[in-house]
């Protein structure tokens, strides 16, 4: 127990405890040795001593910090003489407030993307419990899951389709998504005007309706409201009963129109939204789901998961980043703090002398750290909404709409504690510092304190160098992702090359003769432009995102060996060589490959070598392969060189082509290419296409390198964030190294003078303090990339790299020269003041001091 | 002065010094003799006032009396100085009229 006591006065003021600690513990000793006669006398003595210590040292606890906090009344205190020192500093002063109106709003749109993504609850009633189910074989199959499926409370089932929609300036492509009874509640559908649909109108033979988005209608009906207009649909009216606003979707489905599930014709399966019921969790549910569908289930998830997976690890680590030059930017203005209180060091040496506290001293200062973090922090409120503007509208379809990602409160509240709290941090040392002692011995206490603030500014140097070269790594890093993804070699031309992408028209959708002829007609309108440019088709272009992805099958092969999954292309004769794609064997497709002739088939390297992993040649060979408009078996006529397909990241995949016209498609890109003149426009293009069929909607019209390029989105987008946190971070850490050795010149500015003029030469002195900074700097540049190196598995796991290995020596060199050169170019301002230091005037302060 | 009320305990500590001076636990014995037993004086309670007390010159250390038995090196022995006979005589004189009242409306029997 005494020595318990002992440990326990610790919690008491130092004086009080110096002073009078030996005689409470004799004091002990004494009260439990006489209260030793009686039954547990000494536990209850010794108990009640420190009960009695404990309310003792924090009412002595409580005194002392009620006499040390700042009185916030009006008209005096703390606050307003934090503002008239800063005003008085206002070159210091601007600077902190932009660095630190930077660093949060760079905070708040980190924290509010991330918010969005990875916090909020989803946009619909009840987010969390929603799943997305794949396999359900009809609508009243869905609707039996709520009786007959433990652990699901409701479901509705949903289809994709599509439909032309004719508006006044020609037939639209209109995403259709087709409904059944109970989605429009369980989804949470919200409306601009009107009505959500009824029962009776998404059942089949059912009352037809439709509820069309916000931008459909105004290019069908302008500024119109809603009162009993129609939708021209595939030739039929369709009445409207509601406006969606656009930017809803349902998981990332952002729907033209939404429409009864009992309108689009029966495929054979659904897809099916349902909510789990509370506390249940979808692997409960996934076995008895599986056995009420009639076909089998093909994907069950739950909507946050499908949302948010593949996007929490890129964002955790810009994420990071952000608070990386958050700490910098909070590190720099602790600098300054420094610089500028040490300034003020005779008032502080009077103020102690006068009796004031050190404490209370601090206080103030931290007090005005607070006051210049509130207005750092009140710019960045201002800033942050362009910023997260300027960076979203880089990212379109990388983030789903489906997630709010607005600057919420939580979202300004976190960012604006975070930084206030960083602040704060770093500041409560150098306002500590900044009190310290010294009335009495006034020149050495502040030499003493120089030189702390100086090796804790130095600190500071070497923490923002570690922490900007790990944004410089992941900078490059990125680069050379984006680099390797270079869309000018992904296996066939880029350049020159101009692509339109349609859908047949309604009416010929059913004839795949029809759909033939449209597709000939089409072809031939390409090649009339002027200039005969190269013409050819393809159902779906390389790069695009879209592909169609079949079972293929040699014959010869074991019933019970699972297929080869490989991408099919339906594409013309002249396919190959608009692309410039390389014919390694055999022949390419040719007009003779129509209908009636055996079907023909071109694959890639990729293909062959996973059809034939032994390397046999393909050749003559027959593959069996499941396209929907013609099934069936097919010989290998041409092999050709791989390309990349299905995105740039994930490399080329196996590929097959058949002929468009053996395997007509009712999907095709018009792909053109320069003939004997300039590449046709676009709108000669549209015009040429439209001439074919009025009726025939057209997606889109772009030059190849813009498909391309959209698959570039994801490492673009991290690599524009991540550079604007670079380049904020390294910049920073530039102005680090200017403010230190700014303090270092003031702090040494005698003995620089003494040195001068005892014959040093200014180079000799500019060199020495530029090597001060550059040691300090390379320290930290080693510690962040040694820091790196050690999480680059966590970080290459979460980032977009291509090409790049996240422990490649590379990016660690470039981050060590940019990160030396950029301290180098903070340090060379204060060092040539130095080397310009009158020797004379330096020595007559000396003297006079 | 004021008629700001001295806390109890720094009262107490005045009068016990009034008999001269003693250190921190002599101090507390003469205090829980005084009150026979109802209160209970611990370590960091008494030495915190002493501390107070001393800040504010209304006693001061001192060396160990000239009749003390076995002066304990190790304590700290106290006196009260003239500024602690004024308080104490000022806050009996308040505590007075208190009682004085309260007996004026009988809450306590004559003196």
């Amino acid at each position: 127990m005494i020595r318990l006591y002992r440990w326990l006065l610790r919690l008491l003021p130092r004086d009080l405890r110096e002073r009078f600690g030996g005689e409470m513990e004799e004091d002990l000793r004494r009260r439990m040795s006489e209260a030793g006669g009686r039954p547990f006398g000494r536990a209850v003595e010794g108990w009640r001593a420190v009960q009695d210590l404990a309310l003792s040292a924090a009412a002595l606890r409580w005194a002392s910090w009620r006499d040390a906090r700042p009185r916030l009344s009006a008209g005096s205190g703390v606050v307003q003489q934090a503002v008239r020192s800063l005003v008085r500093r206002r070159g210091l002063t601007a600077a902190s407030v932009a660095t630190l109106a930077l660093a949060s709003s760079l905070g708040f749109v980190a924290f509010s993307v991330l918010d969005g993504v990875l916090l909020r609850p989803l946009p619909y009633p009840e987010g969390d419990r929603l799943a997305m189910v794949n396999g359900a074989s009809s609508a009243d199959e869905v609707a039996g899951w709520s009786a007959d499926v433990p652990g699901i409370e409701a479901a509705a089932a949903f289809t994709l389709d599509r439909a032309v929609a004719t508006t006044p300036a020609g037939a639209v492509d209109a995403r259709v998504l087709a409904i059944g009874p109970g989605f429009p509640e369980l989804a949470g559908i919200p409306l601009e005007e009107g009505r959500t649909l009824a029962s009776e109108e998404l059942r089949a033979a059912g009352t037809p309706a439709v509820l069309v988005s916000r931008s459909l209608w105004r290019q069908v009906h302008g500024e119109a409201r809603l009162a009993g207009q129609t939708l021209e649909l595939d030739g039929s009216p369709w009445p409207v009963v509601g406006i969606v606003p656009d930017g809803f979707a349902v998981n990332r489905y952002e729907m033209d129109v939404y429409r009864g599930l009992g309108f689009t014709p029966d495929r054979g399966r659904v897809s099916a939204l349902a909510r789990l019921e509370p506390g249940t969790s979808i692997e409960t549910v996934r076995d008895p789901l599986a056995r009420a569908t009639a076909g089998g289930l093909l994907s069950f998830h739950l909507l946050n998961d499908t949302l948010r997976d593949g996007l929490r690890g890129p964002l955790r680590v810009l994420l990071l980043a952000a608070g990386l030059v958050v700490v910098i930017a909070s590190a720099n203005v602790a600098s300054l703090a420094i610089a500028r209180d040490l300034g003020r060091r005779p008032e502080v040496a009077l103020r102690r002398a006068l009796g004031a506290g050190r404490g209370r001293i601090a206080a103030g200062i931290v007090v005005e750290g607070l006051v210049l973090a509130s207005a750092g922090v009140g710019l960045g409120l201002l800033l942050a909404p362009l910023l997260r503007r300027a960076i979203l509208a880089r990212a379109p379809g990388f983030l789903p709409t489906a997630l709010d990602l607005g600057l919420g409160v939580n979202s300004l509240a976190a960012g604006a504690l975070a930084v206030l709290a960083v602040t704060v941090a770093i500041g409560i040392v150098p306002a500590w510092l900044a009190s310290g002692r010294g009335e009495s011995r006034l020149r050495a206490g502040m030499i003493r304190d120089q030189r702390r603030a100086g090796r804790w500014m130095a600190g500071l140097v070497a923490v923002e160098a570690a922490f900007a070269t790990a944004l410089v790594i992941g900078s490059v890093l990125l680069v050379e992702t984006f680099l390797a993804l270079n869309p000018t070699t992904p296996g066939f031309t880029v350049r020159d090359r101009l692509t339109a992408e349609l859908r047949a028209p309604t009416h010929v959708l059913a004839d795949d003769e029809a759909v033939r002829r449209w597709s000939d007609e089409l072809l031939a309108a390409a090649e009339r432009l002027d200039g005969r440019p190269a013409a050819a088709l393809v159902s779906y272009l390389p790069l695009s995102g879209l592909s169609a992805y079949l079972p293929a099958r040699l014959p010869e092969a074991d019933a019970d060996v699972r297929p080869t999954m490989v991408h099919h292309r339906a594409v013309s004769a002249g396919y190959r060589s608009v692309m410039e794609i390389p014919l390694l064997r055999g022949r390419d497709l040719a007009e003779t490959d129509a209908p009636g002739a055996s079907g023909a088939l071109v694959l890639n390297e990729r293909a062959a070598r996973t059809l034939w992993p032994d390397g046999e040649d393909p050749l003559g060979r027959t593959v069996h392969l499941e396209v929907a408009q013609a099934p069936g078996d097919y010989t290998v006529v041409g092999v050709v060189a791989d390309a990349r397909g299905l995105g740039l990241r994930t490399g080329s995949q196996p590929e097959v082509w058949t002929s468009i016209r053996q395997t007509p498609s009712r999907h095709v890109h018009v792909l053109v290419a320069p003939g004997n003149g300039p590449l046709p426009t676009g709108d000669a293009l549209r015009s040429a296409l439209v001439a074919v069929d009025r009726r025939t909607p057209i997606l889109a019209i772009e030059t190849l390198g813009s498909v391309v390029g959209r698959s570039m989105v994801v490492p673009r987008f991290q690599l524009t964030l991540l550079g604007l946190l670079t380049l904020a971070g390294v910049t920073l850490a530039a102005l680090g190294s200017f403010a230190v050795l700014g303090h270092r010149v003031r702090t040494v500015r005698s003995e620089l003078g003494i040195r001068l003029a005892l014959g040093a030469s200014p180079f000799g002195i500019a060199e020495r303090l530029v090597r001060h900074t550059l040691v300090l700097t390379l320290v930290g540049a080693a510690i962040g990339g040694g820091v790196t190196w050690a999480g680059a598995g966590w970080v290459g796991s979460r980032l977009f790299l291509v090409g790049v290995e996240p422990r490649d020596p590379g990016p660690y060199v470039v981050a060590l020269v940019v990160v030396s050169v950029l301290a180098l170019v903070g340090a060379a301002w204060p060092a040539w003041r130095a080397a310009r230091l009158d020797p004379r005037a330096t020595l007559a302060e000396v003297g006079g001091g | 002065m004021g008629d700001t009320p001295l806390h109890p305990l720094e009262f107490r500590i005045l009068l016990v010094l009034l008999d001269g001076p003693a250190h921190g636990y002599r101090i507390v014995k003469a205090i829980e003799e005084r009150e026979a037993g109802r209160t209970r004086i611990y370590p960091a309670n008494l030495y915190r006032r002493i501390r107070d007390l001393l800040a504010r010159g209304w006693i001061e250390e001192t060396a160990p009396p000239s009749d003390e038995m076995d002066p304990d090196p190790r304590r700290t022995y106290v006196r009260i100085t003239g500024a602690g006979r004024a308080i104490a005589r000022h806050e009996a004189g308040r505590l007075d009229e208190l009682v004085s009242d309260a007996r004026d409306r009988d809450l306590l029997e004559p003196a």
